[in-house]
């Protein structure tokens, strides 16, 4: 994108943001100031509404002490400038005096870090000698430092900081168009614009993932998007997957791809323009196909128009469409959805088929990089559950007859300290039942599990059809004053709602307060606009309304006045 | 689009002001959000724009709306 294109840009959208500002601080100890709009505007892009601000020129650990108000840090730590100019200078340096300058910087690092302790993200660039060397044979000494200083990053890292190669920024966009010489030796502006582009379309899932925007289904046309090939016209035998010819090893790695984003946790659906039948039994009997059945977890294979089909397929999965990621081959269908429905990823299988399989590992780090559960991989088989469920629904005459039979068991557990990543995804990504739509991190997760004033309880739940895991959250905050606490958040999963599940989690959980001789409890509800079906939930738990104000509504009930729903079809274990 | 109009719409994105007040004699002094930031944002703009490469001291003397317009002209017929 032109440079003036991304501030023109960026002044038209900054003028629309709404909503609590994210806020991201720089530390610096070179000019970086041209990232701010590129920064801005790529989140504002993704609904985040940003404000980057720059700390001190070169005042990086002083500043480090004060970032509290900051949502995110970004530390750009040039190791051509722990000195000043020393990536000529280090070639002057006694080993003696270079040893001296690498204690200096692991201290530095070591009190940083101890200050951006509380900070949710900090996004902290590994070290690299490597501008100023591009084509040279031998590591030169500012390369060795910088490799010294990375494996001692990578041994102390925290779990609030995520590390960034900007070797593979540098090559991606080629090293020479990196810098810009010029700025560097008269303002020590290192970066390119080029460069930051770049750059901040490497950091965006990181944002992504600590703000909830996280795309969680891949949905795929068939003909010409997972084989060559039109299945109608060619038939079984004329359509090509096969790992040997020109055409069909592009998609056979693409399907291989697939897989691998499958077995991440990434849910995937088939949306195409096909008798079921004959797909079903290019799934069931083609030779090449490396995607199986099993690999799918819903499809849409009709005559319908797809933007149907979409919306469907998130209705059914019960997720956004902001979820979906769509790809297909046609442009009259990727248009159609790109209109009609803009919440959803649509992407073109590219003219140039070779460049395919490129497209696809870029959506899977742009869009589906996030970090990994054992939770993750089970979720496509929850969802396939789901859609079972949803079809033996039918055969029952009325829903409570259906609920009951499915046998449902849950389980409430208090401070479990095997879930906490599970937990920090949960609040991360669970947007319709979610009361206040507070995120956190890890770190902020495991801190609450071990603190005395939090209480995190978590439930799992499971029926007939299988096992849903940990679907539950809830972190109560003991104020110590009046024996009162606080619903600082509770939250479901979608995928269980419908079953009377959160008001028995609700309840064990009002018991054991109950059991701590804690006379009342408050709550809150805040609008994040995507949260409506839960904006009653407190009043129809008969807690009284105390005050409004804005997108917030707050709660209280007494715990004597508290009534159970008693609901006998759930089977409870706990384990607090 | 002549030079002038194409300068006066970079200026008047990177500045955050409307073209109709960009006058030949508009400067730092006169515009108080043109600062050294903006100044940057305006070089790198510029040289995209044209496809031209200003020198150090060249950034420095842009100082005025019509030293900048002088300056990409020499360049472009140069």
């Amino acid at each position: 994108m032109k440079y003036i294109d991304i501030l023109t840009e960026h002044e038209a959208l900054s003028s629309k943001q709404t909503g609590s500002q994210f806020r991201i601080s720089v530390l610096s100890n070179i000019t970086t100031n041209q990232i701010k709009e590129i920064l801005e505007l790529s989140l504002f892009q993704e609904g985040i509404n940003a404000a980057v601000q720059f700390g001190q020129f070169d005042n990086l650990v002083q500043d480090s002490a004060h970032q509290s108000e900051y949502d995110a840090v970004l530390v750009f730590w040039e190791v051509c400038e722990t000195r000043d100019w020393l990536s000529t200078k280090i070639d002057l340096l006694s080993d003696l005096e270079l040893e001296a300058l690498y204690v200096h910087l692991v201290n530095s690092i070591d009190l940083m870090l101890k200050n951006l302790c509380n900070t949710r993200a900090v996004v902290f660039n590994r070290f690299s000698g490597r501008l100023f060397s591009d084509n040279a044979l031998n590591k030169t000494r500012l390369e060795m430092l910088a490799d010294r200083l990375n494996v001692y990053l990578e041994k102390i890292k925290p779990s609030n900081v995520t590390l960034v190669d900007l070797d593979r920024v540098y090559s991606i966009i080629g090293i020479r168009k990196c810098t810009n010489w010029r700025d560097y030796y008269n303002t020590k502006a290192l970066y390119s614009v080029d460069f930051f582009q770049s750059y901040v379309t490497h950091i965006l899932p990181i944002f992504k993932s600590i703000t909830g925007n996280i795309k969680k289904a891949l949905i795929l046309d068939c003909d010409n998007t997972l084989w060559s090939g039109v299945l109608g016209e060619d038939g079984l035998g004329g359509i090509d997957m096969s790992s040997s010819t020109q055409a069909g090893k592009l998609f056979s790695e693409v399907q291989r791809i697939i897989c691998s984003l499958r077995k991440q946790g990434v849910i995937i659906g088939l949306c195409s323009k096909n008798n079921e039948h004959e797909v079903n039994e290019v799934f069931a009997s083609h030779p090449d196909m490396q995607l199986k059945s099993f690999d799918i977890t819903i499809k849409k294979i009709n005559w319908k128009d797809k933007v149907d089909n979409l919306e469907a397929i998130a209705d059914e999965l019960n997720i956004g469409l902001d979820s979906l990621v769509f790809i297909d081959d046609s442009e009259f269908e990727l248009e159609s959805v790109k209109s009609r429905l803009p919440a959803v990823a649509a992407y073109k299988v590219p003219v140039r088929l070779d460049s395919y399989p490129a497209l696809l590992r870029e959506i899977s780090s742009s869009c589906f990089s996030m970090s990994g559960t054992i939770e993750d991989a089970r979720r496509t088989d929850m969802y396939r559950e789901q859609i079972a469920r949803n079809n033996a629904k039918a055969e029952f005459k009325n829903i409570d007859d259906y609920i009951s039979s499915l046998c449902l068991e849950v389980h409430v557990a208090r401070n479990s300290c095997e879930v906490i990543s599970r937990v920090t995804q949960m609040s991360q990504r669970t947007n319709q039942f979610n009361l206040t739509t507070i995120r956190y991190t890890d770190r902020e997760i495991s801190d609450r599990v071990k603190s005395q004033e939090f209480d995190i309880f978590t439930l799992s739940a499971a029926d007939k059809f299988g096992d849903y895991g940990v679907t539950g959250l809830c972190i109560l905050e003991n104020l110590g004053r009046d024996q009162t606490v606080n619903i600082d958040s509770f939250l479901m999963s979608c995928r269980i709602i419908g079953r009377g599940i959160e008001y028995v989690f609700f309840d064990n959980i009002v018991e054991w307060i109950e059991q701590q001789n804690v006379e009342s409890i408050t709550a809150r509800y805040t609008s994040s606009g995507r949260n409506g079906q839960v904006k009653n939930f407190y009043d129809e738990l008969g807690f009284d309304c105390t005050s409004c104000q804005g997108k917030s509504k707050d709660y209280q009930v007494s715990v004597r006045d508290y009534r159970s729903r008693n609901i006998g079809y759930i089977g409870v274990t706990c384990d607090y | 689009m002549t030079i002038d109009a194409k300068l006066k719409s970079i200026v008047a994105t990177v500045m955050g002001i409307p073209e109709s007040m960009i006058s030949t004699d508009l400067s730092p002094d006169l515009l108080e959000k043109w600062n050294s930031l903006r100044h940057m944002n305006l070089v790198t703009a510029v040289e995209e724009e044209f496809n031209i490469v200003f020198e150090y001291d060249e950034i420095v003397q842009v100082m005025e709306y019509r030293i900048l317009e002088e300056i990409v002209r020499r360049k472009l017929e140069g």
